[in-house]
């Protein structure tokens, strides 16, 4: 929310987060599942979405977030030409993915068509790439998506916070079956965890049920300047691949040189974790 | 400051930062230097310490910070025995260096004696090792201290204010030469040098100093939830120690059992920079 002195404030249970100086409210409207907002502020970040009076994306910071999500995982990947990403309507992720020649089409799907339109209209430079010809963007309840469709994923990205349950860490073992029956052998799938600063206990239950349910589960970490707690955790899983196998210099060089964050050594050495989180996972 | 609706704010020059619900003031006054607070907040960063309203530590995650400030530098050392702390009145860096059994004395500088009455009063479990025997705090400006104390140490820790009020001086040349002359042979400096997406000018400006003086500047970083930006960076400086060159596996052992944040792996990855903070410090 903007409060009196025209700061954008949002705070976590935990009791702190963070504040952002605001300019003007370029847009707002209840859609029919939520608040969606456009700020533009009066910082290095820029415009900024809002969902429910949660951050969700700013102009300035976004690619912290966005190279760690998908540059892992599709280097990881021999040669990933489908990729799905659930609750990505903004196309901050997508805008990374498309930076890979390998692929050949990419799934967005979102349940709220508003935050896709504003996107568009507000945030060109992380939204226009929806309108690529590689991009498919079905506007639709993730569950049912993942129910329902025959296609199958080289890559699953899940972004938002809770797309496919009440919330982290509460995923059905129906969601995990369709999860997996979409990927095709070798897949890989990458979920954001929330903050293991500010979100402890979501965290651990998380983590215990995807143990269960892939043989290979790794948690890397990488500061998100305007997420509360700023330190951002992603959960990689897959039955056969590890991170960062499948090394391919080429195309490692041709991605970084089109990033503000990743390289090589900034991948390898964000899955190596602090004490604290060693012991919380 | 905390205003009405009692939020602590804390923005950067970037326009964004930090926010903090407060139960309550507890301490409020004016040094000879600063405005120092402490405020009791409701969130489980617990109480925190503010000098000119600027966020210097909390109870609930000052670790990130200290443990960091210290261990790298310390385990890249095969013995420090002698080390000295500029600034870091709150006592955080000084608990964190008495963890290696190997130190004899540690000397703290601290200019403003109203920081260390008033965090060994409000925040002991910083505070906890100030009254440790081996630790000789001299109430002085930094600047001038040091200036007479060549060869004396093995590490020097600048757990200093930002580049702004009484810190100021300690972000010259001159001062960054006489550190580098109070330094023993393979000896070791690490200087906080601020948020790596707040303040990316003072970073600049700051390696550049640094690299006139020591032969061996690089960068580190680890996050830190209440530090504007969320993540902070600090120089790691020398003459002929390259960082990473040593670690010393038993203390390594013995100290991440005392460590939230702090073990071998991830020491060895606080060097690998984003792609654009390696472009700051390298310009």
């Amino acid at each position: 929310m903007v409060d009196e002195q025209n700061y954008y404030r949002e705070i976590t249970p935990s009791g702190f987060g963070i504040a952002i100086k605001v300019k003007e409210i370029l847009f707002s409207t209840q859609s029919k599942y939520q608040k969606v907002e456009v700020l533009e502020t009066e910082s290095s970040l820029g415009k900024i979405l809002t969902l429910n009076d949660l951050m969700f994306v700013t102009e300035g910071d976004a690619y912290h977030y966005n190279e760690m999500i998908t540059h892992l995982p599709l280097l990881s990947h021999k040669n990933p030409k489908n990729v799905l990403i659930i609750g990505g309507g903004t196309g901050a992720a997508t805008k990374e993915i498309l930076k890979h020649k390998s692929v050949e089409h990419v799934v967005v799907v979102d349940i709220d068509e508003v935050v896709v339109n504003t996107c568009k209209e507000y945030l060109p430079e992380i939204a226009g790439c929806l309108n690529d010809e590689r991009v498919t963007v079905e506007i639709t309840d993730a569950f049912d998506y993942i129910k329902q469709t025959n296609k199958k994923f080289d890559v699953i990205l899940i972004t938002s916070p809770d797309p496919l349950g009440p919330g982290v860490g509460e995923y059905t073992s129906e969601v995990y079956q369709n999860l997996k029956r979409l990927l095709n052998p070798d897949g890989i799938i990458v979920m954001q965890s929330e903050s293991p600063v500010a979100n402890e206990q979501k965290s651990k239950t998380l983590y215990a049920s995807l143990l269960k349910n892939f043989e290979i589960v790794k948690t890397y970490t990488s500061p998100v300047p305007t997420y509360p707690g700023s330190c951002w955790a992603w959960v990689f899983c897959s039955d056969s691949v590890n991170p960062l196998d499948n090394y391919d210099e080429q195309r490692y060089e041709e991605i970084i040189k089109n990033c503000k964050l990743f390289t090589k050594k900034y991948a390898e050495q964000r899955l190596e974790q602090e004490t604290l989180l060693d012991d919380l996972i | 400051m905390a205003e009405e609706e009692l939020y602590y704010k804390e923005i950067t020059p970037s326009g964004f930062g930090i926010a903090i619900k407060i139960k309550e003031v507890l301490f409020s006054e004016y040094s000879k230097y600063q405005k120092v607070e402490i405020l009791q907040s409701d969130s489980k960063l617990g109480k925190i310490l503010t000098l000119d309203d600027l966020m210097m530590a909390t109870e609930g995650d000052e670790y990130f910070y200290h443990e960091m400030i210290a261990h790298i530098p310390m385990m890249n050392h095969p013995c420090p025995k002698s080390v000295l702390v500029i600034g870091g009145g709150d006592g955080g860096t000084v608990r964190e260096v008495l963890k290696h059994k190997t130190v004899e004395k540690v000397v703290l500088c601290e200019i403003d004696k109203m920081v260390i009455d008033v965090s060994k009063k409000y925040l002991p479990t910083i505070a906890c090792e100030l009254d440790n025997p081996k630790v000789e705090i001299k109430v002085e400006d930094a600047i001038e201290y040091i200036k007479d104390k060549k060869d004396m140490f093995d590490i020097i820790l600048i757990d200093s204010t930002d580049p702004m009020g009484p810190g100021v001086g300690l972000f010259t040349e001159e001062f960054y030469t006489n550190v580098m002359n109070s330094l023993k042979e393979g000896g070791i400096m690490v200087a906080q040098s601020e948020s790596p997406v707040a303040n990316e000018d003072e970073i600049k400006h700051m390696y550049k100093l640094l690299k006139k003086v020591f032969p061996i500047v690089s960068s580190y970083t680890s996050p830190i939830p209440t530090y504007p930006g969320g993540y902070w960076a600090w120089a790691f400086c020398s003459k002929t120690v390259k960082p990473l060159s040593y670690i010393d596996e038993e203390r390594c052992a013995e100290i991440t059992k005392q460590c939230k944040i702090y073990n071998k792996d991830y020491h060895m990855a606080r060097f690998a920079l984003p792609t654009f903070l390696d472009d700051l410090t390298q310009a």
